[in-house]
C-alpha cells in the first residue's frame, strides 16, 4: 500500500478525534516507569518512552479472563465469553510487534483459540519504530525484533516534525487518510526514513555473543551448565520476569463462583514456571522442583523450545525480567555467559 | 470436538474451553480413595477415543481436572474414569449422584499405539494407578484378542487393599490366553501371591525381544526400575511405550503446565516411546 507522510501535530488531532469515540491505548508515563492505558486525549501519550512496565500484549492476554459463564437455573447452562472492546493500541514498539506476531502464530494460527482472537481481530495497531536504544537492558537487535516488517496496520517512523507512515492494511489506509494533510511519501520522504535507518542502524550495537540463530543449539548443549546452578541460587523465584514478557502467556485456569452460589465463570489467570507448584500433581510430586531447573526451563523456552516448536523466538530482547528482576539476572548476560563469557558469583 | 457458537452477526465463535455435556451414569466405590465412574455424553455421541487418551472433567463451580479413560473403546457408548480423591475437583465428584451432570472435554492427547503391537507379543506393566489407563488397553486387547500374540500383564501395588477392579482381574487370572502375574509391596495376612516390586514379576518371565511391545504406566519410580530390565533383555527404545502423568491445566499445549523441556505431555504424550523421553531430562525417567 501505498506510505504517506503526515505532520505530527496533525496525527495528534486525529488521535485525540479517536481517543473520544473510540478505546484507544497508548503508553503513558506512570510514575518512573510507563504503562499502557486507555486514554481520554493525546496529551496523556508518552513520547520516547521505555519500554511499558507490562507489554502490550498482555491487553491480549489479560490477568484474569473468563473463559466459560455457567449457570443453575432449571437446569446447568454453560456458555463461552468470547468478547472483545473495538481497540486502536498507538505507540507499539517493533519488539511488541514481534512478540504480539508470536502470540497470534500461537493462539491463532494453532490453536485457534476463540478468546484471544475475538481480541486480536478487535485490535488496531499503530506501530512505532525505534531509532535509539531505550537502555542497557534492550538488546532486540541481537533477537532480531528492532526491524517490523509485519504485525501493524501502520508503522510510523519520526522525521523531525513529520511521521513517515508505512501503511500495511486497509484499516490502516483509512486511519491514515483520516489525518489532516496526510500525503503520499515521494523522494524526498524516502530519502529522510533511510537516513533515519542509517543512523538507527548504528545506533543499536549487537549485545550478543551469539548469532540468535544459534541460541537453541547454545541452550541445547548447555543443559548440564553450572551456571544454571549459579543462577538458581541467585533467583528468588518471584515470578516478575514471566508477568513482564511479552511473550510469556501461560496460565492456570479455576471457577469462580458469583456470591448466589448459582452461577460463575471459568477463568485462565497469569501463572509462572518460576513457581514451584506450576509442575507439581494431584499426588504431590513436583516434576521442576529445583529452583536452577525451573530458571533453565525460562531461558530455553525464551530461546529454544517456543522456536522449535512455532519458527519464531520465544524473546525480543525487549529487556523487560531484566529491568524487573530483583536479583539482576539478565538474559544478555545468561547467554553471554552460556557461551562463554566469565560468571561472577 | 470444537464446539461452536454463532454470534449475532453471524460470525463462527469458538472457544477450546467450551466442554460437551455428560451424566453420571453409575458410580462404584472401589476403596476408600478410589471410585468407578460410569459417564455417558447427553447428547448420545460416543466418546470415540483410543485407549491411553484422557479427558478434562469440570465440575462447574470448582474446577476442571484431566483424567486418564479406564474404559476400552470397544465396550460402546458408555465411558469409565477411576479416580483417587486427591484435590477439590475429585473431592467435588465423590459428591455427585446418578445423573448428575459434569462437563466432559475430549479425548485429548496421543493414545498407545495399538498398530505397533498388533501381530506382536503385549507386555503390560502397571504399577499402583497406571492400571487405570491399562484397563483401557487391555479391555481392547482381550476383545480383539486374535490381533495380538503372547499377553502378558504384571501389576504391582503398594498393598492388597490398594488392588483395584478385584473382580476384573480375578477374570484376566483365570483366562488361558493372557498370563496375568499380580504383586504388592506390603502383604497383608490374607495375601497368598507374590510380594515385591513389579520388577521381581519381569525377572521371572521369558521375553522376546524381537517380538515383544512393552508399554508400562506407573509412578516414576517404577519406570526407573522396569526401562532398565526391559532394556537389558534387548527391546529397542523406540518400541518401549510409557505413559506420563503431568499438571495441565488446558489439554491443548497452551497453557504451560504440563511441559517436560520443549514437549508437551497433553498433545505431544501422554504416551510416548521410551526413544522420545530418553534425551528430556524432566521426564525423570
Amino acid at each position: 500500500m501505498i506510505d504517506r507522510v503526515v505532520a505530527k501535530t496533525d496525527l495528534i488531532r486525529s488521535i485525540d478525534r479517536l481517543a473520544h469515540e473510540q478505546s484507544v491505548f497508548a503508553p503513558v508515563a506512570n510514575g518512573p516507569q510507563f504503562s499502557f492505558k486507555v486514554i481520554s486525549s493525546a496529551e496523556e501519550v508518552a513520547e520516547g518512552y521505555l519500554p511499558t512496565a507490562l507489554p502490550p500484549s498482555k491487553h491480549l492476554l489479560p490477568p484474569r479472563e473468563a473463559l466459560l459463564r455457567f449457570a443453575w437455573h432449571d437446569e446447568l447452562a454453560v456458555e463461552p465469553v468470547i468478547e472483545a472492546t473495538e481497540t486502536v493500541a498507538f505507540g507499539l514498539r517493533p519488539c511488541d510487534l514481534h512478540a504480539l506476531e508470536l502470540l497470534d502464530a500461537i493462539f491463532v494460527d494453532d490453536k485457534d483459540d476463540g478468546h484471544y482472537r475475538a481480541r486480536r481481530e478487535a485490535a488496531f495497531f499503530v506501530g512505532i519504530e525505534c531509532l535509539e536504544p531505550c537502555d542497557d537492558h534492550c538488546f532486540c537487535e541481537s533477537m532480531g525484533s528492532l526491524r517490523a516488517d509485519s504485525g501493524f496496520d501502520v508503522l510510523l517512523t519520526d522525521l523531525g516534525d513529520t511521521y513517515y507512515v508505512r501503511v500495511e492494511s486497509t484499516k490502516g489506509r483509512d486511519f491514515v487518510l483520516a489525518v489532516d494533510g496526510a500525503h503520499e511519501a515521494v523522494y524526498e520522504d524516502r530519502t529522510r526514513l533511510r537516513k533515519a535507518h542509517e543512523g538507527r542502524d548504528a545506533a543499536f550495537t549487537p549485545r550478543l555473543d551469539v548469532a540468535m540463530e544459534h541460541l537453541p543449539a547454545l541452550l541445547a548443549e548447555s543443559s548440564d551448565s553450572l551456571l544454571w546452578d549459579v543462577l538458581g541460587e541467585k533467583c528468588l523465584s518471584c515470578g516478575a520476569c514471566t508477568n513482564v514478557c511479552p511473550t510469556c502467556y501461560c496460565f492456570d485456569v479455576r471457577d469462580e463462583l458469583n456470591l448466589d452460589m448459582k452461577s460463575g465463570e471459568r477463568v485462565r489467570t497469569w501463572d509462572s514456571c518460576q513457581l514451584e507448584e506450576f509442575a507439581m500433581v494431584g499426588t504431590g510430586e513436583s516434576f521442576r522442583k529445583p529452583r536452577e531447573m525451573r530458571v533453565k526451563h525460562r531461558f530455553n523456552r525464551k530461546g529454544r523450545y517456543i522456536f522449535e516448536r512455532y519458527g519464531r523466538m520465544g524473546c525480543v530482547g525487549c529487556g523487560r525480567c531484566a529491568r524487573a528482576c530483583l536479583v539482576d539476572i539478565d538474559p544478555v548476560e545468561v547467554f553471554n555467559q552460556l557461551k562463554g563469557r566469565p560468571v561472577e558469583r | 470436538m470444537v464446539n461452536t457458537q454463532t454470534t449475532p452477526h453471524g460470525r463462527l465463535k469458538q472457544s477450546p474451553f467450551l466442554p460437551d455435556m455428560a451424566e453420571i451414569v453409575r458410580k462404584e466405590r472401589l476403596n476408600p480413595t478410589e471410585t468407578l465412574y460410569v459417564l455417558r455424553l447427553t447428547d448420545g455421541a460416543e466418546l470415540g477415543h483410543a485407549p491411553g487418551q484422557f479427558v478434562e472433567v469440570s465440575v462447574f463451580g470448582v474446577g476442571e481436572a484431566p483424567f486418564s479413560i479406564s474404559s476400552s473403546p470397544t465396550r460402546g457408548g458408555e465411558f469409565e474414569l477411576c479416580i483417587r480423591r486427591v484435590g477439590d475437583v475429585t473431592t467435588a465428584m465423590e459428591r455427585l449422584g446418578i445423573g448428575a451432570k459434569l462437563g466432559v472435554r475430549g479425548p485429548l492427547g496421543r493414545g498407545f499405539p495399538l498398530d505397533v503391537m498388533r501381530g506382536n507379543d503385549v507386555l503390560i506393566i502397571a504399577g499402583g494407578l497406571g492400571i487405570v489407563p491399562l484397563r483401557s488397553l487391555i479391555g481392547t486387547v482381550i476383545d480383539e484378542r486374535a490381533d495380538f500374540a503372547e499377553v502378558t500383564i504384571l501389576y504391582g501395588c503398594k498393598s492388597p487393599a490398594e488392588m483395584l477392579f478385584k473382580d476384573e482381574i480375578a477374570a484376566w487370572e483365570a483366562r488361558e490366553d493372557i498370563d496375568f502375574r499380580v504383586t504388592t509391596d506390603i502383604a497383608d495376612p490374607s495375601w497368598k501371591g507374590n510380594v515385591g516390586p513389579v520388577t521381581t514379576l519381569f525377572r521371572r518371565l521369558t521375553v522376546n525381544p524381537k517380538t515383544t511391545v512393552p508399554v508400562m504406566v506407573g509412578p516414576p519410580v517404577m519406570f526407573k526400575h522396569v526401562v532398565k530390565q526391559v532394556l537389558a533383555v534387548g527391546i529397542p527404545e523406540d518400541r518401549i511405550i510409557l505413559s506420563l502423568e503431568r499438571r495441565m491445566k488446558c489439554g491443548i499445549g497452551e497453557c504451560g503446565h504440563c511441559q517436560i523441556n520443549g514437549v508437551y505431555v497433553c498433545q505431544d504424550g501422554p504416551v510416548f516411546t521410551y526413544a522420545e523421553l530418553k534425551r528430556l531430562e524432566e521426564a525423570m525417567l
